[in-house]
């Protein structure tokens, strides 16, 4: 008999290459303990906990008993972090999920087909595209009335251009190449064509669109609560909670420097995975 | 015995800003079963346009494909990648033409997938094995990626590919100019033995005279979109008559010291490009033999002495 | 009595990568004289490369080292030159022109003044006029009008912008060009026009040359001598005359020539060497070609072959001949 030697699956080679960059490991850490404990956290601390405001332990430093202290209404800042954890999270992925989804089936469209048809799709995305983000996002808030249902489709709107490009543009890359080409020649079908050979070539831009967009969104929700256009008080949410500390800011720095430092991780760490990724889905880049 | 693969007044016109770009401007071909015409022109003479025209990766402009006797020029889409399973391509460059993603057996499996060739999963295996013992890959590269290996490798996974569906025509585009010499003179053998064994017919493109001399038994040398000269292998190298092929075999640099001794005048100027060619020769504006004869009309191929055909109103004799 | 303008001796350079060392080069001697022009051959991974970045001192920081030997260039020792010597000895007396012209020039900037810059760097004192004049002569001295200096690299075809990188390149009159694989990626009429003019060029200005590449076709009508490169090593060197018109020789040249398809040989199947060069990862203990070559001996797989001691002529690294067959015997 033949002997052959074991094939490797995709997901251990990508994950041994993954776990060469320190940093993406670091960033994966990060990103995995903040969802964990978003994710536990109901199981310790009730939601009240969170919101009821309790005038006796304003301003507490950090202890044991509060290890983020206490802010203006005795709220323990720490369970208020992780309630606004989930938060951003929840807010982060379903924004990115339905901006993926809808973005990339018109950037593949776009791409594939050209033509009229991409003429039409992308000159309606530079539209929305020349509206900054933000500004758009506080357009449809604006128009629609504030709430979180309202936000996830305002920021998931504002977004759907930025993947709708990164998917044409990756299609139009990989469909030159000579191997698209070869499979043309072998007689191989569009679907399989687009399934096997273009889309596996054209996911390391893609998925690092989706990791840069759910750090941006984080960021996108934390702007609009601050000036006060996303998810309002009490609810505990990182923007909000910035906004809330500004008056108070010199004499309690802890106030805005535990959102602001929780923001400023959880964006860089969300970055950080989004590179390893790009580089641990590359098979050319060494074992 | 009827041509295996013919062209008939095979033309692909290109629009560019600046006009209409005659890439491949009227050619005629044949190629009998088994065998191998060259194809030889320096860049832009339409050489790699004409071998993607042929197996329909670009639309023809106009003219006819025969293969077998039918004209696949006019072929449905469906129809067509039907009969690819015929007709296969080996590229220039092996590393871009091989998706990167996929591993050499996943390569050399895919146009048993495509053509349904193979039924269950142990018979894909064995014949993809059987496939790599061909050309020479050994076992232990299956699940290798093709950036892994070297240049002469990956040209042997390109071959391999084609060879999956026992294609009885391959269109070889410049296979082995991106490949070290030792390395070239090992793939130029392997295509050979594999053209004996199971009498696949080439039409093997490229820029290098004497690569050709050694594959093929016809040769055709391009000139902007047109073919200029075509004869027998032996014919072309003993008696060449275009002023062009004079030209390009004076150049090639001989590996020899006598060549050194008695060099002869390069021809002057570059290849332009076929943008709204005018009637006449193309290559008169750097030919040394050009006259007001050679304006005005176009030059047809003409015959001088048995299968040796050349464009070239002087027949390249200075007069 | 011609001096020797480059003399190496025993380079080793190693690339450094996360995983391994690569050996590229395994102790490297040559040496190239005044007005002479030297063709060195290999394939890819050979070292051919490696070594002109070298000499130039160009190595990819953080990842190559040269790791012993000495080049001594217009009896300055580049191995202990610093950066700033370096700037100065770069142009002035030796570069150095790649593969591809299109990646060699700065497609914003006309093609005039990028041969002005390059003078400018090392000739500040002179005038705008003179300048344009200058700049003038090195286009017409490679073949180019001197009106298109104000045109860009696209608007010139790949043998022009060749033509371009070399007036770039002997600009500043360097006394050593280190042309690599200069005319690989030509076609082979406008390559013949390139060799021709380099050919001319390397006459009237006496400058010495190191031709980098694969084709032996091209150092038969270029090259005085010849210097052969496998895997890290040079294993045959000598005049062309005595490199070519010789049945002595390396193996590996022998299969070199063996390979090379050839118009004036009717025979169909060519006979190329079979295998492949050692991994420059882990290379052998003995000769490098051991592995492939079709001669070997028990001996050429323990220790390597050395290049005879005695003589300047024809040398071949090989324990089939000459000094280094007896001095095998001897010790």
């Amino acid at each position: 008999m033949r002997e052959k030697p074991r094939k490797r699956s995709q997901f251990q080679m990508t994950w041994r290459r993954y776990k060469k960059s320190k940093l993406a490991i670091l960033g994966l850490a990060a990103v995995a303990v903040l969802f964990f404990s978003a994710l536990i956290i109901p199981l310790f601390k009730d939601y009240d906990t969170a919101v009821e405001q309790d005038f006796s332990s304003r301003y507490q430093p950090l202890s044991a008993e509060h290890i983020f202290g206490t802010d203006q209404f005795g709220r323990d800042i720490f369970i208020r972090m992780m309630f606004g954890a989930r938060i951003s999270l929840l807010v982060g992925i379903a924004t990115v999920s339905a901006s993926l989804l809808s973005g990339s089936c018109i950037g593949a469209v776009a791409g594939y087909y050209g033509g009229r048809i991409d003429e039409v799709l992308m000159r309606i995305m530079d539209v929305f595209l020349a509206i900054p983000n933000t500004l758009l996002a506080i357009s449809i808030v604006a128009a629609l009335g504030q709430g979180i249902t309202n936000l996830l489709i305002a920021l998931a709107i504002s977004q759907v251009p930025s993947f709708a490009r990164v998917v044409r543009a990756s299609i139009l890359t990989v469909k030159e190449q000579d191997y698209i080409e070869a499979a043309r020649a072998l007689g191989t079908p569009s679907a399989r064509i687009i399934a096997r050979h273009i889309l596996p070539n054209a996911i390391g831009p893609i998925i690092v669109q989706t990791t840069l967009n759910v750090a941006r969104t984080i960021l996108n929700i934390s702007s609009l609560s601050f000036v006060g256009l996303g998810i309002s008080p009490p609810t505990p949410e990182w923007g909000s909670m910035l906004a809330d500390a500004k008056p108070q800011m010199l004499q309690y720095p802890h106030l805005i420097l535990i959102p602001g430092a929780a923001i400023a991780i959880t964006v860089m760490a969300i970055n950080l995975v989004g590179d390893g990724l790009r580089d641990a889905l590359d098979p050319r880049l060494r074992n | 015995m009827s041509a295996l693969l013919e062209t008939k007044g095979l033309r692909k016109y290109f629009d560019t800003p600046m006009g209409t770009l005659h890439a491949v401007d009227g050619v005629d071909l044949a190629i009998d079963g088994g065998r191998t015409l060259g194809v030889v022109g320096e860049s832009g003479c339409g050489k790699s346009t004409l071998g993607r025209t042929i197996l329909r990766l670009t639309e023809p402009t106009d003219g006819q494909v025969l293969y077998a006797g039918s004209d696949i020029a006019r072929f449905s889409a469906q129809r067509m990648n039907a009969i690819r399973r015929d007709l296969q391509l080996i590229f220039q460059d092996p590393l871009s033409s091989l998706n990167p993603r996929m591993t050499v057996s996943e390569i050399i499996a895919e146009p048993l997938r495509v053509f349904k060739i193979t039924g269950g999963r142990d018979e894909m295996d064995d014949r993809v094995a059987h496939l790599m013992k061909t050309v020479g890959l050994a076992d232990r590269f299956a699940n290798s990626y093709p950036h892994e290996l070297d240049g002469g490798r990956r040209q042997r996974i390109g071959i391999a590919r084609a060879l999956a569906s026992s294609p009885k025509f391959i269109v070889c585009d410049e296979p082995v100019s991106a490949l070290d010499v030792s390395i070239q003179a090992q793939i130029l053998n392997l295509l050979m033995d594999l053209q004996e064994e199971h009498a696949i017919s080439y039409m093997f493109i490229t820029h290098n005279l004497s690569v050709v001399k050694h594959i093929s038994q016809e040769i055709m040398v391009m000139y902007l979109g047109q073919c200029i000269e075509k004869a027998s292998s032996e014919e072309l190298f003993a008696n060449p008559l275009h002023p062009y092929t004079r030209a390009l075999l004076a150049a090639i640099p001989v590996p020899s010291l006598e060549a050194r001794k008695k060099r002869k005048g390069t021809i002057k100027g570059e290849v332009s490009n076929p943008i709204d060619p005018k009637p006449g020769c193309r290559f008169a504006p750097r030919c040394s033999l050009a006259s007001s004869e050679c304006a005005g009309e176009d030059i047809i191929l003409r015959e001088s002495g048995a299968g040796h055909l050349v464009a070239c109103v002087k027949n390249g004799t200075s007069s | 009595m011609n001096v020797n303008l480059l003399e190496i001796e025993d380079l080793r350079v190693i690339y450094k990568t996360d995983e391994d060392t690569i050996y590229a080069v395994n102790g490297v001697d040559m040496s190239v004289k005044n007005g002479e022009t030297m063709g060195l051959v290999g394939e890819t991974g050979a070292g051919k490369t490696t070594t002109a970045l070298a000499i130039m001192k160009l190595l990819p920081e953080r990842t190559g080292f040269i790791k012993s030997g000495r080049i001594t260039l217009d009896g300055i020792d580049i191995t202990r030159a610093t950066e700033h010597e370096m700037e100065a000895i770069r142009g002035n007396t030796v570069s150095m022109i790649f593969q591809d012209p299109m990646t060699s020039l700065n497609p914003t900037i006309t093609v005039g003044r990028q041969i002005a810059e390059v003078l400018q760097l090392h000739e500040k004192s002179k005038s705008s006029s003179e300048m344009a004049r200058s700049v003038d002569e090195m286009m017409e001295l490679v073949g180019i009008p001197s009106h298109r200096k104000n045109e860009y690299p696209h608007q010139f075809s790949g043998g022009m912008k060749q033509r371009i990188v070399i007036a770039i390149a002997l600009a500043c009159k360097p006394k050593l060009l280190i042309a690599d694989e200069p005319t690989t990626a030509l076609d082979v009429t406008i390559q013949d026009q390139v060799l021709e003019m380099m050919n001319d060029l390397k006459e009237r200005l006496g400058t010495s040359m190191i031709l980098i590449t694969h084709d032996l076709g091209v150092v038969a009508q270029t090259c005085d001598t010849v210097a052969i490169m496998y895997a890290g090593e040079i294993i045959e060197r000598g005049r062309v005359e005595e490199v070519f018109d010789t049945q002595i020789r390396h193996p590996y040249t022998s299969g070199l020539f063996g390979s090379i398809p050839n118009i004036k040989v009717t025979a169909r199947r060519l006979n190329p060497i079979d295998g492949l060069m050692p991994d420059p990862a882990s290379p052998p203990d003995g000769c490098g070609f051991y592995e492939r070559c079709p001669k070997k001996m028990e001996m050429c797989g323990k220790k390597p072959p050395l290049f005879p001691t005695e003589g300047n002529g024809h040398a071949i690294r090989c324990w089939l001949h000459g000094d280094c067959a007896r001095r095998g015997d001897g010790s």
